[in-house]
């Protein structure tokens, strides 16, 4: 019981925060440039729910496109069951992890152009690594005395991965998604610097105008939209004690 | 029958199975027994080819099991692992009801079937819902028994299935599973490494060292063949103690007596082990038991003949 007030009682706080932030921005924002002392009051030609959508829309996009791709790619190694292309999956997307993410946006906007395909291909890409990388770490961890049980009743390949690997992966592929998510909700701020919509609209128009109040207004909703996610990923993760 | 002719499989410098023939008979329960380590799972585990051999051919009821594709060979054939092994993922009925779905089973039939199997050994109907790590080890291996049962298969594999439990509830479940076989005739391939059990629940004891068969006979004349040291040192001096418990007092030539009531009473269907216990600090009372309405006299001596006809006879 204490456990469902604090996830979901958290999650309802940080939703309520949300909603508070996109319904008052006028007032919030004309506060903000008070304390700060500096900032234009404007309100922008693109109201903030607008930009809020837009993120939530390239981020699932994104993200959707990257579990499905990574779960099926998780899988089809597996299936495989060749240690060497698991274990070159796994290294290849250790490696894609360390290119930075301004660096896949800069080089596809030649390839796609300015607008929303860069930075979805840039979250498409990140979103995948971990995912592909927890569902065969997921089915990798699954007992030994469990894959031979399944063996032993008379599972063929197929339906011992899927009927006992998968479900039992489930948790730590879910963790995988999380991951995913919440990198993917900060990232894809860094979509309006080649023309995408999205919270990075304000935040690096402050940046440029080095205005901190029109980058609070972008930040703030992007954090709590990460935290909701966060909260409600953990939520939904299957709690089993696994011997 | 489950026949398996020169079998051979190594694991590097470890011989696991060296050139090892047995034959386990129709409705019998072999069990097989050895010190860790000797090649009893891995023995097993070539019936029902989880572990292919070097060498060796194995044939269940005349077919060579290569005749069968792997999963159609397994879901005929009931098998308890060493571990359990439970689906920790799926709820007790879904673990049992595992081989008839396979098998495609109606559910009716399915759901029939697991309450049958949770009567059988003694667990609620309500656990059906529980999941595995719900339950007390000696639960799940009841749950494991179920699940290798599940199919009515007529050849059963049995890793060790009574080994996490403890002394109390394992012999619970020794004795209903020893019930179950007098009923059910499986054709049972049983590992231990627990000579009690072995003595308890075996037909015949194939008594395993280094991959190889060291002796294969009846409980009650296992030793007796041809004197070897290891399988001296396995039994251990006090075995003609450990097999009385596998006779009861119905088993006995009694003398037939008028009962007193200063007697001491024993139920005619204990063991002659407990017998004995009772009869050695007996002192001078008299201890009877009583067979259809008939009072008998129990001796040391009745015990010590029966032992001598069954053993040395
Ligand atoms: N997959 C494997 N790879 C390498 N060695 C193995 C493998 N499986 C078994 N062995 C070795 O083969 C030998 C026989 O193993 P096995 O599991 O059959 O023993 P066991 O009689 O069942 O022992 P226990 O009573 O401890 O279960 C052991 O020395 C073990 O180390
Ligand atoms: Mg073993």
């Amino acid at each position: 019981m204490a456990k469902y007030i604090k996830t979901w009682g958290l999650t309802l706080i940080y939703g309520l925060s949300l909603v508070w932030w996109l319904a008052d921005t006028s007032r919030i924002k004309a506060q903000l440039v008070e304390w700060f002392g500096i900032g234009s009051p404007l309100i922008e030609r693109t109201p903030l729910s607008t930009l809020v959508w837009q993120h939530i829309t390239l981020v699932s996009i994104a993200t959707l496109a990257a579990i499905l791709v990574g779960i099926g790619l998780g899988l089809a190694v597996r299936l495989s069951r060749s240690e060497e292309l698991e274990s070159l999956v796994i290294r290849f997307g250790a490696l894609g992890e360390t290119i930075p993410s301004a660096a896949v946006i800069a080089l596809s906007v030649p390839l796609l152009g300015y607008g929303n395909e860069p930075i979805l291909l840039a979250l498409f890409l990140y979103a995948i690594l971990p995912i592909v990388r927890n569902t065969l770490s997921g089915l990798n961890s699954v007992a030994p005395d469990i894959t031979e049980a399944a063996k032993g009743m008379g599972f063929t390949e197929i339906q011992q991965v899927f009927k006992v690997e998968f479900p039992l992966a489930f948790p730590t592929l879910i963790a995988g998604i999380r991951t995913a998510l919440v990198i993917n909700i900060s990232a894809a701020t860094l979509g309006a610097t080649v023309g995408a919509g999205g919270l990075g609209v304000p935040i690096i128009a402050g940046i440029r105008t080095s205005d901190p109040v029109l980058v609070l207004i972008g930040s703030v909703p992007v954090i709590l939209m990460a935290l909701v996610a966060d909260r409600v990923l953990r939520s939904i993760t299957p709690q089993r004690s696994i011997p | 029958m489950i026949k398996l002719s020169h079998m051979t499989k190594t694991y590097g410098a470890i011989t696991a199975l060296d050139d090892l023939s047995l034959e386990v008979r129709n409705g019998e329960c072999l069990v097989l027994i050895g010190p860790s380590g000797c090649g009893k799972s891995t023995l097993l585990k070539t019936i029902n080819r989880l572990v292919e051999p070097d060498a060796g051919e194995i044939t269940i009821h005349q077919k060579p099991i290569h005749d069968y594709a792997p999963e159609v060979l397994r879901r005929q054939i009931g098998y308890c692992i060493q571990g359990v092994g439970l689906f920790p993922h799926l709820s007790v009925s879904d673990n049992i009801a595992v081989v008839p779905r396979l098998l495609k089973w109606d559910e009716p039939k399915i759901q029939a079937r697991i309450d049958e199997l949770l009567t059988l050994t003694g667990l609620p109907l309500s656990y059906k819902t529980k999941r595995p790590h719900q339950l007390s080890g000696g639960e799940a291996q009841r749950v494991g028994v179920c699940r290798a049962l599940a199919a009515d298969p007529e050849v059963l594999l049995m890793d060790e299935p009574f080994g996490a439990v403890d002394p109390m509830t394992r012999e619970q479940i020794q004795l209903a599973f020893r019930e179950l076989q007098r009923r059910l005739k499986k054709t049972v391939l049983f590992v231990t490494h627990d000579l009690e059990e072995a003595i308890l629940l075996g037909d015949r004891i194939a008594l395993m060292h280094r991959g190889k068969i060291l002796e294969l006979s009846t409980p009650e004349s296992l030793g007796q063949s041809t004197p070897n040291e290891t399988v001296n040192q396995f039994i251990g001096a006090d075995y003609a103690l450990r097999i009385l418990r596998r006779s009861t007092l119905e088993d006995l030539k009694l003398t037939a007596v008028q009962p007193q009531t200063e007697d001491r009473r024993l139920e005619s269907t204990s063991s002659l082990k407990e017998a004995l216990a009772v009869l050695l600090e007996s002192g001078n009372q008299r201890v009877i038991t009583v067979i259809d309405h008939q009072a008998y006299r129990v001796d040391v001596g009745d015990i010590m003949a029966h032992l001598q006809a069954v053993r040395y006879g």
